[in-house]
């Protein structure tokens, strides 16, 4: 652990390296070229270091991340959405039933909805998901930094399973010698990935796609993920 | 059965529920928040609502006034309100008279079952503030005879820091001294050192908890009540507590000063279920969510109405609203101390509630073994254990 600390410093160094690998040569974890990433993310289930999604965002999406990030990203309007479907209409009064918000709250929420395009009232009473809501449903993934495999890094990676497709626990080399953990962090098909000092990093353990565990959750996540487009830009990605 | 509402803050129509499906036999109302005209009328439906044999307790919170900038919210409205007091203002035995008679005055204008004393908290039996307590709880006494025409008892409150029960033989000294008390009973709240939630006393302060608890209660007669108690209560109960609380926030599940102190901010609590075979609320996710995959889920869950849909679906997309969650764990609490109280014998009562723990930790290394991952291990639970044995020993 000392070698580690000196060599890389923290864990945000160890981050830093992983994260310039990732700009570097994105095909590793089978990412686009124009990679997005946002880092110490709000979620519902704590901050991951790092948070990044292997689809690219189409034009119309990203040309109002904003304003649908900052509309999703309310729990209330996050609820509302993950109770939609594209085909069945949903009544307002389930919606009411089921969020427990107030019929003025969700009314203004679905108005905001709707002014972004995700939502469509089909009557007056009834309303649907739309189809730029699903484009803009990008699956996320969650990387967390670690300097050793424990335990409570697996459960973080666990935590981020309510909203991520894939999740992440990103150790220094060394701690391929002392595979601690690894066995239950493979049973659990969380990723696990060893960087070198070089930045060049070793797969220790596959991460599988899984849905996210709440659609609430990653409707909430999708939408801090939207909004934060300052630092996760390819254009000034890894320059520091 | 006897489990009583914690009252606090944000109390919405938390314990008209639990008095309608029939968990909670009494509550603890914090006077701190409520203003008096609400507290009156709050008295006055919980009497109606609960019936016969429903006990409606106050806690004055005087402990509150000797916080400098302390959070007291509604305390200041209250017509025993003192002002901040520091230990100056503690000198005078016609002062102490004074706090002590305002804050029961106040009480016997409400329909309460019993009176509560006012009380400072002690952070050790023999500090410079417990002559404070004892003059204080003496003039209480002194009150309450001079009013024998008022059939209603009164419970004296003891408000203690982890730190005070660390020391058994200042446990023994105090019990010898409250012991020739003509009161009815204790309301007992202790300040644990953890903060968190679940928090535990340290092993050697619960085990002096549950026998200054048993000396109390079993020994002397005394009703014992013990708030912000929560799942831990069903060692309460064993060592003969008459009732436990707990409340709908973890601030009302286990007491800390620090919730009376300029709030630090904090972040949203994490959905939990309270799981009967556990003796401990897990988290939503990943903790139940990972233990769907095994064959004790059911077993966690346990059987109740209110986790139905969890047994069909993904609990992590299960609607877990905080009043459900609350009504939950206030079901599993009663039905574990009616199970404790089910039985008459005091060593029954003590082998029963070891015996919850020990299968609650076989519970939890089988879900370890079959790869669940814990956010902590169950460290309350080996703390509880120890905490018994403790007190058994001192039991002989």
């Amino acid at each position: 652990m000392t070698a580690t600390r000196s060599s890389l410093g923290a864990e945000h160094l160890l981050g830093r390296a992983f994260e310039r690998r990732l700009r570097s040569n994105p095909d590793q974890l089978q990412l686009p070229n124009r990679i997005e990433i946002v880092r110490e993310m709000e979620s519902l289930q704590g901050r991951p270091d790092l948070v990044v999604t292997p689809s690219v965002l189409s034009a119309a999406i990203n040309r109002d991340r904003i304003a649908i990030g900052k509309t999703i990203g309310r729990p209330s309007s996050a609820k509302i959405l993950s109770l939609l479907s594209l085909v069945v209409p949903r009544t307002t009064r389930y919606l009411e039933g089921k969020t427990r918000l107030t019929q003025r709250t969700l009314s203004t929420r679905l108005r905001e909805l709707d002014a972004v395009g995700l939502v469509r009232l089909s009557t007056s009473t009834k309303v649907l998901a739309t189809r730029r809501f699903a484009m803009a449903c990008i699956p996320l993934w969650a990387f967390e930094y670690k300097l050793s495999l424990t335990q409570r890094a697996l459960f973080q990676a666990l935590q981020y399973r309510a909203f991520a497709e894939k999740t992440f626990i990103i150790v220094p080399e060394n701690e391929i010698d002392r595979p601690r953990n690894l066995g239950i962090i493979r049973q659990h098909s969380v990723g696990c990935i060893s960087i070198d000092k070089k930045g060049r990093f070793t797969i220790l353990s596959v991460a599988n796609s899984r849905s996210p565990l709440s659609r609430y959750q990653y409707l909430y996540a999708l939408g801090q993920f939207l909004c934060k487009r300052s630092s996760a830009h390819a254009g000034s990605f890894g320059r520091h | 059965m006897s489990v009583y509402v914690q009252h606090g803050y944000g109390k919405s129509d938390y314990i008209e529920s639990t008095i309608a499906n029939g968990n909670a036999r009494g509550v603890i109302l914090s006077a701190r928040d409520e203003s008096p005209q609400a507290m009156r009328a709050l008295c006055d439906k919980l009497v109606e609502e609960g019936g016969r044999g429903f006990t409606v307790l106050l806690d004055p919170q005087f402990f509150a006034f000797v916080i400098p900038e302390g959070r007291i919210r509604n305390l200041s409205k209250y017509r025993y309100y003192p002002g901040l007091l520091s230990r100056s203002t503690f000198t005078d035995p016609a002062d102490l008279r004074r706090f002590s008679t305002a804050a029961l005055v106040y009480q016997s204008r409400l329909p309460l079952s019993r009176y509560v004393s006012p009380a400072i908290a002690l952070e050790g039996f023999n500090d410079a503030w417990s002559q404070v307590y004892l003059t204080m709880a003496r003039e209480s006494i002194r009150w309450k005879e001079a009013r024998s025409d008022d059939a209603r008892p009164l419970v004296l409150s003891l408000v203690l820091n982890e730190a005070a029960l660390m020391d058994a033989q200042a446990v023994d000294e105090f019990l010898d001294l409250i012991t020739p008390w003509q009161v009815a009973g204790f309301y007992i709240v202790v300040a644990c050192r953890q903060s968190g939630y679940p928090a535990t006393l340290e092993a050697t302060a619960l085990g002096n908890l549950l026998y200054l608890i048993y000396g109390l209660s079993i020994l002397n007669g005394f009703e014992i009540y013990c708030g912000y108690t929560d799942l831990v209560g069903i060692l309460h109960t064993a060592a003969g507590a008459k009732a436990i609380a707990s409340g709908w926030y973890g601030s009302l599940r286990q007491f800390a000063i620090t919730s009376f102190m300029p709030s630090l901010g904090g972040g949203r609590a994490r959905p939990r279920l309270t799981s009967r075979s556990l003796l401990n609320p897990i988290l939503i996710n990943p903790e139940l969510t990972s233990v769907r995959g095994t064959n004790l889920y059911s077993e966690v869950l346990g059987d109740s109405e209110y986790i139905a849909e969890m047994l069909r679906k993904n609990p992590a997309n299960v609607e877990w609203p905080a009043s459900r969650a609350f009504l939950h764990h206030f079901e599993v609490l009663s039905t574990l101390v009616t199970e404790i109280e089910s039985l008459e014998d005091t060593d029954d009562r003590l082998d029963r509630a070891e015996a919850m723990i020990d299968d609650a930790l076989s519970t939890y290394a089988a879900l370890r073994s079959k790869g669940v991952i814990f956010e902590s291990r169950p460290a309350n639970l080996q703390v509880w254990r120890n905490g018994l044995h403790y007190f058994r020993q001192r039991m002989k």
